[in-house]
């Protein structure tokens, strides 16, 4: 879980590049272990991490209210990012209810997977982001990244030999307060219609009146 | 992803080379005979179509030496390669996308999520897991395998007593208290 730093370790990090250790020279009488900068000892933080981190200013009296956002990843899923796209893909639009009865019935190897971050994720949800209901939830985005691979030798016949990769992913997802967005009606061959006359009605002659 | 690597062998190269030229002795003995004759003035004959075809083949197979390169012309190949516009659409297809199950419900049982047609799997453990611990009761009751009794066997929980039906029953004995799925008699 990443945590965004404290004000005195924002300063720190802001003046990281000034490294006053490395000013002071040789000669310096300030023993060096006392002057200690901000280390990232460990991962550095991705970015759909850092977007649990944004504060927004207080909301006007009249305003209506903005729904509560909540993203969630897990990174390096030993799983191909392109198999692991159509799980994606499956629970995009979906209520979260809807979303881990599909997954739990799936035959997938990432199914798995996707299920514990979508329920990592609603816990979060209830315990840090203020949302009333977890079944109020619905996947706004859920997307699919590509991890660090290894690369490791296949040995064919003949002394041919292949290099394979092994293939690890990372999986995204937010999660808005609310019911799920209507999906949206499949174009008619009226609305086509449509269409069509208003281009035709559109059209002018150039350079004239 | 897998890309070959040739490693060099000479006695491979030379395996392929001979088996090309037995394959193109074998396949095109129509060629050379009819390349051997000169052409001068003949009765006009209706040629055949892929006369002129063979003729050039003949003549490259002859002029070029025979390798990998020439087999591959036989063989089934891409002629270009599918751009990721095209290999999307194939792969974003709706038949290749994960269908939406309908076919999902609340066990009424014990709430979890269950299939229609399938048992709930929670029950499931938890049927599973006691018809494991009578069996673990059967075993200590046996001692060793090819004991079991010709009579049936019934099961009673605390407090309970056998009654007039399990009178020649085998009875198993369970040190707790009567689960509610499992009902008497």
């Amino acid at each position: 879980l990443s945590v965004p730093p404290s004000g005195a370790a924002w300063a720190r990090g802001l003046l990281s590049w000034a490294r006053p250790d490395r000013w002071l020279g040789s000669c310096s009488p300030v023993p060096l272990q006392c002057i200690h900068t901000s280390t990232a000892a460990q991962q550095k933080i991705g970015k759909w991490e850092k977007k649990n981190w944004v504060v927004y200013p207080p909301q006007l009296p009249g305003e209506p209210r903005r729904p509560a956002e909540i993203y969630h990843c897990r990174r390096e899923i030993k799983y191909s990012r392109n198999k692991m796209w159509y799980l994606a893909k499956l629970i995009k639009g979906m209520s979260i209810d809807q979303a881990l009865a599909q997954l739990e019935f799936s035959d997938k190897k990432g199914a798995k997977v996707i299920k514990e971050v979508l329920l990592e994720a609603q816990d979060l949800a209830v315990r840090k982001h203020n949302v009333e209901f977890k079944s109020n939830l619905h996947i706004a985005q859920s997307v699919t990244g590509r991890g660090r691979y290894m690369r490791r030798i296949r040995y064919h016949a003949k002394g041919m030999f292949g290099i394979m990769k092994i293939p690890r992913c990372h999986y995204f997802v937010k999660l808005v307060e609310g019911p799920p967005p209507p999906p949206e009606p499949p174009r008619t061959g009226f609305d086509q219609a449509k269409e069509y006359v208003q281009q035709l009605r559109n059209r002018t002659i150039a350079h004239t009146l | 992803v897998l890309v070959l690597v040739r490693s060099p062998l000479p006695r491979l190269r030379a395996l392929l080379q001979r088996g090309w030229a037995r394959l193109e002795r074998g396949l095109l003995p129509g060629v050379f005979g009819s390349q051997s004759p000169p052409w001068g003035p003949a009765l006009a004959v209706q040629a055949p179509a892929f006369l002129p075809q063979a003729e050039s083949d003949a003549s490259k197979s002859s002029a070029e030496a025979p390798g990998l390169l020439e087999s591959i012309l036989w063989m089934a190949v891409p002629k270009k390669r599918r751009t990721i516009e095209v290999n999307r659409c194939r792969r974003r297809n709706a038949n290749k996308l994960i269908k939406v199950k309908t076919n999902v419900d609340v066990c009424p049982e014990c709430g979890n999520l269950k299939q229609k047609h399938v048992l709930c799997g929670y029950c499931y453990a938890k049927v599973r897991a006691e018809t494991q611990q009578i069996r673990m009761e059967i075993c200590k009751k046996e001692g060793g395998p090819f004991n079991a009794p010709t009579v049936e066997t019934v099961v009673l929980y605390d407090g309970e007593k056998p009654t007039e039906k399990d009178e020649g029953k085998r009875i198993i004995e369970r040190a707790r208290k009567r689960p509610s799925w499992f009902t008497q008699n």
